[in-house]
Order: C-alpha cells, then sequence, then structure tokens
C-alpha cells in the first residue's frame, strides 16, 4: 500500500490554513471533476484523490493523526481505534462534494487503514451518496459488431447481460443506467459506461458506417473494360462492371453495402472499392515484344 | 410513434435532493426544459443525464448558470471534435 501525500496532492504546504485548503481543493475540482473531464480516466483517478485529501485536511481530527503519523502511519493503529469511535463535527461536511460520482467506497487502501471505511468518519447525519461509476471496457470483433447481438460479462462480480446494436463505433460508450456500484445510506446505485473497442481483421476498413476495399485489377482490364467479382463484407459476390481506361486509384461506390448504421435497423452505410492497377512484372519475351510494338503505335 | 419517457419533476429532485426551485431556475435560464402535463411538471428522461450534470457542476462546483451555460457549450464543441479527430484518423487509416 502506497503512502498518499495528501499535502503534495492539493499542492499545499504543510502549514496551509483551512482557507488555503478550501481554496486549493475548490480550484483543483473545477479541473479535475468528472463532469468537465469525461472519459478522462486519469483525471477521474485524480479526483478521487483529491477528494480523500481534502477530507483529511480539511477535518482538523483527520488531519491531526495524519501529520502525526504520516508515513508511520501503519503503526498508528492503537490511535486509529480510539479516533474512529469519536464523533466529528458537522463543521466540515460541507468541504466535501456529496455527489459528482463519489462515495465511500472510493477511497484508497491507504485512506481505509488509516481512518476506515467510513467518508464522513462517523457523522451523525449522513448523506446520500450516489454510487461510483464504473468505467468498463468490451473488446468486440468487427464482425460481431455488424449484427446486433447479446453478450454476457462480469463488472465486480455480478454478470450483466446486454444487447449490443449492429452498427456499434469503436471507441463508442454505452450507459447502463443504475448498474454502477451501490449507493451509500440509500443514495441511488451509479451507472456502467461501457466503452467497445472494435477489433477489425478484415481487409476492409470502416469509416463511419462505410467501409473500404482495395482491389487488384490486372492491366488488360483496366485498359480494355470488363467484370471483376468482388466479395462484401457479407461475404457476398458481387459482379462489378470495370470501364475501360480505368485509371489506378479509381473509386466506385456500392450504395447500401457498406457498414449496419446504429440503431437504424435495415439502413447501411456505402461499400468503397478503389481499383489497384497492377502492372506486369515478369513479362515473356512475345509480351515484352507486343508492349514494344504497342508502344510504336502510342503516339507520343 | 415512439413513447415519450417522462419523470415527475417533484421525484427527480426528492432522489437529487435538491430544491425544486432549482429547476425553475435553470428552466427560466434555458438550460432544460420541463414539460406540464394536467398541472404536473415532468422531465423528459433523455434529457436526465444533461440536467443531472448540470446539478453537479452546479452544487459541486458553484457554477453559476452563465457558467454552466458556457460550459455545456465548450464540452460540446470537445465532444464534436474529438469525433472529428476520430473520423480523420479512420481516413487516413486508409493510407496506411
Amino acid at each position: 500500500m502506497e503512502f498518499i501525500d495528501y499535502y503534495k496532492v492539493l499542492g499545499i504546504s504543510k502549514n496551509a490554513t483551512e482557507d488555503e485548503i478550501k481554496k486549493a481543493y475548490r480550484k483543483l475540482a473545477r479541473k479535475l471533476h468528472p463532469d468537465i473531464n469525461p472519459d478522462d480516466k486519469e483525471a477521474h483517478a485524480k479526483f478521487q484523490q483529491l477528494n480523500e485529501a481534502n477530507e483529511v485536511l480539511s477535518n482538523p481530527e483527520k488531519r491531526k493523526k495524519y501529520d502525526k503519523y504520516g508515513k508511520d502511519w501503519e503503526r498508528g493503529e492503537e490511535y486509529e481505534k480510539y479516533t474512529q469511535q469519536q464523533q466529528y463535527s458537522k463543521n466540515n461536511q460541507q468541504q466535501s462534494y456529496q455527489s459528482g460520482n463519489y462515495n465511500s467506497e472510493d477511497f484508497s487502501d491507504f485512506f481505509s487503514s488509516m481512518f476506515g471505511n467510513q467518508a464522513g468518519g462517523g457523522r451523525r447525519t449522513q448523506p446520500k451518496y450516489r454510487g461510483q461509476d464504473i468505467q468498463a471496457s468490451l473488446e468486440i470483433d468487427i464482425k460481431e459488431a455488424a449484427t446486433t447481438h447479446k453478450k454476457e460479462f462480469n463488472v465486480n462480480g455480478k454478470s450483466i447481460r446486454i444487447t449490443i446494436p449492429a452498427g456499434i463505433e469503436d471507441q463508442q460508450t454505452i450507459k447502463l443506467n443504475g448498474y454502477g456500484a451501490p449507493g451509500a445510506n440509500n443514495g441511488p446505485n451509479g451507472d456502467l459506461y461501457i466503452t467497445f473497442s472494435i477489433l477489425n481483421t478484415t481487409p476492409f476498413k470502416r469509416v463511419g458506417n462505410d467501409l473500404y476495399i482495395n482491389e487488384n485489377l490486372n492491366l488488360y482490364t483496366a485498359v480494355l473494360g470488363g467484370e471483376i467479382t468482388i466479395t462484401d463484407f457479407e461475404q457476398t459476390k458481387l459482379k462489378l462492371k470495370v470501364a475501360a481506361g480505368t485509371q489506378n486509384g479509381t473509386k466506385v461506390r456500392l450504395k447500401g453495402k457498406g457498414f449496419p448504421i446504429y440503431k437504424k435497423e435495415g439502413a447501411f452505410g456505402d461499400l468503397y472499392v478503389t481499383f489497384i492497377v497492377k502492372i506486369p512484372t515478369e513479362l515473356s519475351e512475345k509480351e515484352k515484344e507486343l508492349f514494344q510494338k504497342l508502344s510504336q503505335l502510342t503516339p507520343k | 410513434m415512439e413513447a415519450q419517457e417522462l419523470i415527475i419533476v417533484d421525484v427527480f429532485c426528492q432522489e437529487c435532493q435538491i430544491d425544486i426551485s432549482l429547476i425553475w431556475e435553470l428552466e427560466e435560464f434555458g438550460l432544460l426544459q420541463t414539460i406540464k402535463h394536467e398541472e404536473v411538471s415532468y422531465l423528459d428522461k433523455n434529457q436526465i443525464i444533461t440536467v443531472e450534470k448540470i446539478i453537479r457542476l452546479h452544487t459541486d462546483l458553484n457554477i453559476n448558470k452563465e457558467g454552466i451555460e458556457v460550459i455545456l457549450d465548450l464540452l460540446e464543441k470537445i465532444n464534436q471534435l474529438n469525433t472529428d479527430i476520430k473520423t480523420l484518423k479512420d481516413r487516413l487509416n486508409l493510407y496506411e
């Protein structure tokens, strides 16, 4: 268990006044609050530590204990037993934020060991705390992301079954109300946020709802035109007409052959096929001769 | 037609432990909108996440209504920029 320097967390000196502590806390809280920093796990963790530092340093009793034991806090067990039985005054209640996805379960092991698990340290009237929001990530294959399917997984030992709609985006987050950590003192549960990582090992590249693929085209088809067969994302074979004189890098759009659109059943993006014209490299003598003849026919 | 899910303002305030006058203040300022039906005021369920966020910014950080409006606007812009960055990265990926 690591020692946490609460003074350092708040960026104040050891002899900071109550006002200085309050000021430092407010300043940092405005910077690190989870609502100001959505999806920033580092800010969330720092905010938690900040609350913890404030909880300790803005409470004279706790601050005294913290200052007394500091790095030797592990040896202060006897003192801890004594202080846990004390009733703290309500004066400091207003100094810590009571919502903002923060509850007593958010305290570090260091805090819990030193002060117990009660955020208020034995307040007479305990305010309701909303449970902590839980951030989870789930990796799914792009093929799975293309179909609406059910998935079961565990978060904090709780089994959760969700329906993932087709068309979910990489790094998209969905929220499950009330599936976060339980609230304290009859406060509401937090929410569960699931961020999806979509693994793509297919040759298709996805941009929003559109898919992109490169298709090789031999020189003769590019020059003379013709028909090629491609396989779309659904593994359906599609015949594609190639116009005579197709240039390298030409893009064709196949409407509605792209990725399913999120929560729009039956709607799909487009598939863009880019032709990569392959120049023959190992020519036979006969072919070389014919190309030379052809070059003589072509006006310079 | 999709049914609209509504939450009674009084119930919401009780759950959040806030004074109902805050909701009327926020509504008057244009930060949220309530729906009145047969003398009862409701909040649209789709609005709740934003309303909760507004309340947290107000109660946790002592930010006034003007400040909240600016923050929400900037957060929306950040969100849009993040979406744009993601789209551009995906497009860039096409050439890698």
